[in-house]
């Protein structure tokens, strides 16, 4: 059953509207006054000078993680391009120069304009090679192309992680091995 | 096959309280799937030995103290077996925290997460965290076993099914473990190489991520991959294979198993066959322009060039050849030839330059669809000629259509074809043809056409455009139906113009050996053309193969199609 | 009034001099006050800060210097001219909607005597005549613009603006029956002195409807919120000054504030005892008189103190610029009205209340006149 919702019947007054006006007109007046002396209900931030603070958990632009040789943590597992909802994250794997890793990026390259910021890629990581805690924001570029993100300027926001790093090797016995794929 | 099956000794057995009947000889494993009751493996393989060594496949059977492996254990007769007990769920936690017990457990950098057993095994039966305390036994990484192959001696598990491939399938006895226990690792014997032909098969077959491709390494995640049921073109047999892509492109080619073609296997050379089209398939041909030289045009360009020359040699009685490939699929070879019908000009049927054949897969015959060609022709153009008949005719010729890329073309043909005036090449692949084409039209590639193939035993098998074609390029019956229609003026005899299958239809009404078939019945594993040799007297494939008696359960035992993310 | 000694060039003089300090100084001045201060106004009605952004150096003297940096930008940009037949017209426009609304100041008296750029006698019937040659500017432009917004702005200021044109003529004539004249400075006059020496005789509290009406009716004519359907943004992109940028633009906003104050002046003029202190001179407004509130503080006027003249202009101007104010508030209060309920509210309500008025008035000065 649909609630009936009675009409306003306005009286001649209210009909009238200048006294509804000037009623409204007290509203406005009196926030003019309020902001103009004593107190400031004004919610405006000066951006460029003041910023509000992030909250902590904040995502802001991505970062990858570096290992303790300052290598990048990730390990191409394309687990957070398999998670990604708006396909952003390009990963292209190669095979390491370093004998202790299998599995690296060649190119990491984040889409920031299809990035929607939701988190998913380090949620997803299982090296917490990638994280959003920068606290960067994102900065408008004069072309797309400048948008798309590479691994070098994602690096250069990244720090070592305390957490253990996944694919690397324990010691034993590179003989025979291949490191790279045009190898012997 | 019918009176042999009845001599057999038959035995009943229940398994998990299903009875079922089977002939003596059969294993546990066998008898469970035709019940449709799963058991797991690891090192069971339907086309090779059994050396039971993996021990995941354990059942209990009654009146026996231990659990049985199920893959070897052969059935008698009032066997009661019981794969589902809380003895049998306690022995597959066992062995897979045994088989994991120095598996490094790093799945997001493996190839094989997403499609290895051992995953899914171990989510399905146990889900336990592992209780060792000490460092895992280091093992090669990345070793190099072959041109093809890549090792992670880590990964493996022994199941040794690569070992047995190389003994039993290929016989080339590349594999072998060494060490004992813990220790054990597949290897390479003192000088050799895993280098023969079928290779990348153990790749395949590796339950884990321990042989890679070294082609395809590292180059996409499976579950990136669209599989697309499919016919490999590389020769005559026409391997299937599961065609994965990713965004249109091919990534790899996979064996699909297929009784009476190729069962799990596939050559190299097959694997390898479409990375010329990957990467360097024609997408603009050529005309010739307005001020003599020629310019670069999409097939819809050639199309009408080629349409309009035709026009005008009809009406000044010029001499036309058309020259098809034998690597086309039915409909086109149908098309070209009632093209030809109406033109009243010569059909000339051009092979590939044969390579060497195996007594395994491959064969001499490069061509994928010779039988078919040949069946059609007889029938449709029974005058067709060979390549030299088509070098001496050339200089007789005012104008020749050349359909497809790859045809062997020795210097005489290509002097032949010097002297012919106009010249239309169609084709998906550049080359010596291509450039001395008058008139270049690109085409779709096999791949990416919807049509039938006949394989050298007489398998009729159905290539489903797993692949999308670049726009400006056409399939070969399509620019048949085209040339046919403004060329010569006269609709093909086709009920519907361009549709593999009406024509298809028409092929089955006019030849004979197509008769009985149908295009939508073709299905996933092909139909017997009627003049078809018996499958076991293939000549193929007789020399030295393992027996291949008819196996109604093996099918089962291929891994499905996974669901995956699709095109992204 | 001795300038020079000589009466002509006296008298010419005065008059340049009354047309710099009042039009020129104050009227555009005002007008452009005003652009910075609807904005700010606005702003802190609304919880925001608004322009402060424009700066010499560190000063920004809370973005007062938007008023010059407004004008260095249109004069800078580029005086686009959309692709019209009349690219004539359409420059032509802005000068039409902003002369008249600055040529009818002549006739007010902003202060006692001379006090009035032209003393004319029917000074309400020329602001009349000439205010309304201010619908051509906008129609003008609307239609020179060949664009369809502005044609339908153009199409609804003609409407609206001929619609309350009559209105706002109906609502002023109680106030010209009441002190029987048409001459601005007389009807300032007759609103000298108090009713029981507590309320003024002011327009306002003899014809509280007619100011109501007046009001409205003006800000309708102005084509303003809540009756600026003409250039609602929300339906017509920007009504008829679509396609003005610039120079042209900035006149065509100019104009508007520009009668802004001509309605804040006008009103006070009418209805508030224009120049009038009131309780402060009773009598024929130019002699000193009887102190009722004041009377401690300024015991003895004398007829034209240069001083009384000062406080005389200066209340004219804070008159007006009350009304001025009162106008911005309406302005960010009251949303945009449909534009046939602008049409039935001119044609519906306010033409018959005015004539109401009227009669009422009428009878009310019989019985005035009879008793």
């Amino acid at each position: 059953m649909a609630k009936v919702v009675s009409r306003m019947t306005p009286d001649l007054i209210t009909q009238s509207y200048v006294v509804e006006a000037v009623k409204g007109m007290v509203v406005t007046t009196r926030q003019l006054m309020r902001n103009l002396f004593g107190r400031k209900d004004i919610v405006t931030v000066q951006y460029p000078e003041d910023r509000r603070p992030y909250p902590a958990r904040a995502r802001g632009k991505h970062r990858l993680m570096r290992r303790d040789d300052n290598q990048v943590r990730c390990v191409a597992c394309m687990l957070c391009a398999t998670a990604c909802p708006s396909n952003c994250i390009t990963i292209v794997a190669a095979e390491s120069a370093d004998h202790d890793i299998e599995k690296v990026p060649s190119t990491f390259e984040i889409d920031l304009l299809k990035c929607i910021y939701c988190g998913f890629c380090e949620e997803a990581c299982p090296c917490d090679a990638i994280r959003m805690d920068s606290g960067v924001h994102a900065l408008p570029t004069v072309t797309r192309k400048a948008q798309k993100t590479a691994k070098i300027d994602l690096l250069s926001l990244g720090s070592p992680s305390i957490a253990s790093q996944g694919g690397q090797y324990r010691a034993h016995d590179h003989e025979g091995t291949q490191h790279g794929r045009s190898g012997h | 096959m019918a009176p042999e099956a009845a001599e057999i000794k038959k035995a009943k057995v229940t398994i998990d309280g299903r009875e079922i009947e089977v002939p003596m000889g059969t294993t546990v494993l066998r008898a469970a799937k035709q019940l449709g009751i799963e058991v797991p493996v690891f090192c069971y393989h339907p086309g090779l030995s059994i050396p039971a060594n993996c021990r995941m496949c354990l059942v209990e059977v009654e009146k026996s103290p231990k659990p049985l492996p199920a893959c070897y254990t052969e059935v008698s007769d009032g066997m009661v077996v019981r794969t589902q007990t809380e003895k049998v769920k306690a022995t597959q936690q066992a062995v897979l925290e045994f088989i994991l017990l120095n598996h490094p457990v790093d799945c997001p950098i493996c190839d094989q997460a997403g499609e290895c057993v051992l995953q899914e095994h171990f989510v399905r039966f146990s889900a336990q965290p592992s209780r060792l305390f000490h460092e895992k036994i280091g093992k090669p990484k990345a070793k190099v076993l072959g041109p093809k192959v890549i090792l992670d001696a880590e990964r493996c598990i022994l199941c040794t099914r690569c070992v047995r491939f190389c003994e039993e399938v290929t016989k080339t006895n590349e594999l072998t473990v060494e060490m004992r226990g813990e220790h054990s690792e597949i290897t390479l014997p003192e000088g050799k190489v895993l280098d023969n032909d079928y290779s990348l098969s153990v790749v395949d077959i590796c339950p884990v991520g321990a042989l890679t491709s070294r082609e395809f390494r590292f180059q996409r995640r499976v579950w990136f991959l669209d599989q697309h049921a499919s016919v490999c073109t590389g020769c005559a047999r026409g391997c299937n294979i599961r065609l994965d892509s990713h965004k249109n492109q091919v990534e790899r080619l996979v064996a699909r198993y297929n009784g009476e073609v190729n069962r799990w296997w596939m050559c190299d050379a097959g694997r390898g066959s479409l990375a010329q089209r990957r990467d360097g398939a024609l997408k603009m041909g050529h005309v010739p322009g307005t001020d003599g030289e020629s310019r670069q045009a999409p097939a819809i360009d050639g199309l009408q060039t080629t349409a309009q020359w035709l026009q005008e040699l009809k009406l000044r009685n010029g001499r036309v050849g058309i020259a098809v490939s034998a690597s086309l699929t039915n409909e086109d070879i149908y098309a070209f030839a009632g093209l030809a019908q109406a033109l009243g000009a010569q059909v000339f049927l051009l092979p590939r330059t044969p390579w060497t054949g195996d007594a395994v897969l491959k064969t001499a015959d490069r061509d994928c669809n010779t039988a078919g060609a040949k069946a059609i022709l007889d029938v449709v153009s029974p005058g067709w000629g060979d390549a030299k008949a088509l070098t001496k005719a050339a200089t007789q010729l005012d104008a020749l259509v050349l359909v497809d890329s790859e045809i062997g073309v020795s210097d005489d043909l290509l002097d032949a074809l010097e002297s012919i005036d106009q010249l239309v090449v169609l084709t998906d692949l550049p080359g010596p043809l291509a450039d001395a084409a008058d008139v270049l039209i690109p085409l779709t590639w096999l791949q990416q056409r919807d049509g039938t193939l006949v394989n050298v035993d007489g398998q009729v098998q159905r290539l489903a455009a797993p692949l999308k074609p670049a726009v400006t390029t056409v399939t070969p019956h399509a620019a048949a139906a085209h040339f046919a229609h403004y060329g010569a003026g006269v609709e093909l005899d086709l009920t519907e113009r361009s549709r593999p299958d009406a024509i298809f239809d028409r092929i089955a009404a006019v030849v004979p050996a197509f008769a009985h078939l149908n295009y939508t019945e073709i299905g996933d594993y092909g139909r017997r053309l009627t003049h078809g040799a018996p499958l076991a007297e293939s000549p193929a494939r007789v020399a030295g193969t393992p027996a291949w008696e008819p196996d109604p359960v093996a099918p089962s035992f291929a891994r499905p199609f996974q669901l995956h993310r699709g095109a992204q | 009034m001795h300038l020079t000694g000589n009466p002509v060039l006296d008298v010419i003089l005065f008059t340049l001099l009354k047309l710099v300090g009042f039009v020129f100084v104050f009227v555009m001045g005002m007008a452009t006050v005003l652009t910075w201060v609807e904005r700010k106004f606005s702003a802190f009605m609304q919880n925001r800060i608004g322009p402060n952004r424009a700066n010499i150096g560190n000063i920004r003297l809370g973005g007062l210097l938007h008023m010059i940096a407004d004008p260095i930008k249109m004069l800078t940009k580029e005086a686009f001219t959309p692709n019209t037949p009349n690219p004539w017209l359409f420059r032509l426009a802005p000068f039409m909607a902003f002369v008249p609304a600055l040529v009818v100041f002549a006739t007010i008296p902003f202060g006692p005597g001379d006090l009035q750029v032209a003393p004319l006698n029917v000074g309400i019937l020329f602001i009349f005549a000439i205010g309304s040659l201010n619908v051509y500017g906008a129609v003008l432009g609307a239609w020179a613009s060949n664009n369809k917004w502005s044609l339908m702005g153009g199409l609804r200021i003609s409407a609206q603006m001929i619609s309350y044109e009559v209105a706002v003529g109906l609502s002023l004539c109680g106030i010209f029956m009441i002190y029987g004249s048409v001459d601005l400075q007389q009807i300032v006059i007759g609103q000298d002195g108090t009713w029981f020496g507590i309320v003024p005789k002011w327009g306002i509290f003899a014809q509280p409807v007619a100011f109501v009406l007046y009001l409205a009716c003006a800000i309708a004519e102005n084509k303003r919120a809540p009756f600026d359907v003409a250039e609602a943004e929300s339906e017509l992109v920007a009504g008829f000054w679509t396609e003005y940028s610039s120079m042209g633009f900035a006149l065509l906003a100019l104009s508007e504030f520009i009668e802004v104050v001509l309605i804040g002046c006008l009103g006070a003029t009418l209805f508030l005892g224009g120049w009038q202190i009131p309780w402060l001179v009773e009598g024929t407004g130019v002699l000193a008189g009887k102190m009722y509130l004041f009377g401690n503080l300024v015991p003895h006027l004398q007829a034209h103190a240069w001083y009384l003249v000062v406080a005389q202009v200066a209340a004219f101007l804070i008159k007006a610029i009350v009304l001025i104010w009162l106008q911005l508030t309406i302005r960010w209060t009251l949303p945009r009205f449909r534009y046939d309920q602008v049409m039935r509210l001119g044609w519906r309500i306010m033409l018959p209340t005015a004539l109401v008025n009227l009669v009422v008035t009428g009878i009310a000065l019989m019985f005035y006149e009879r008793f």
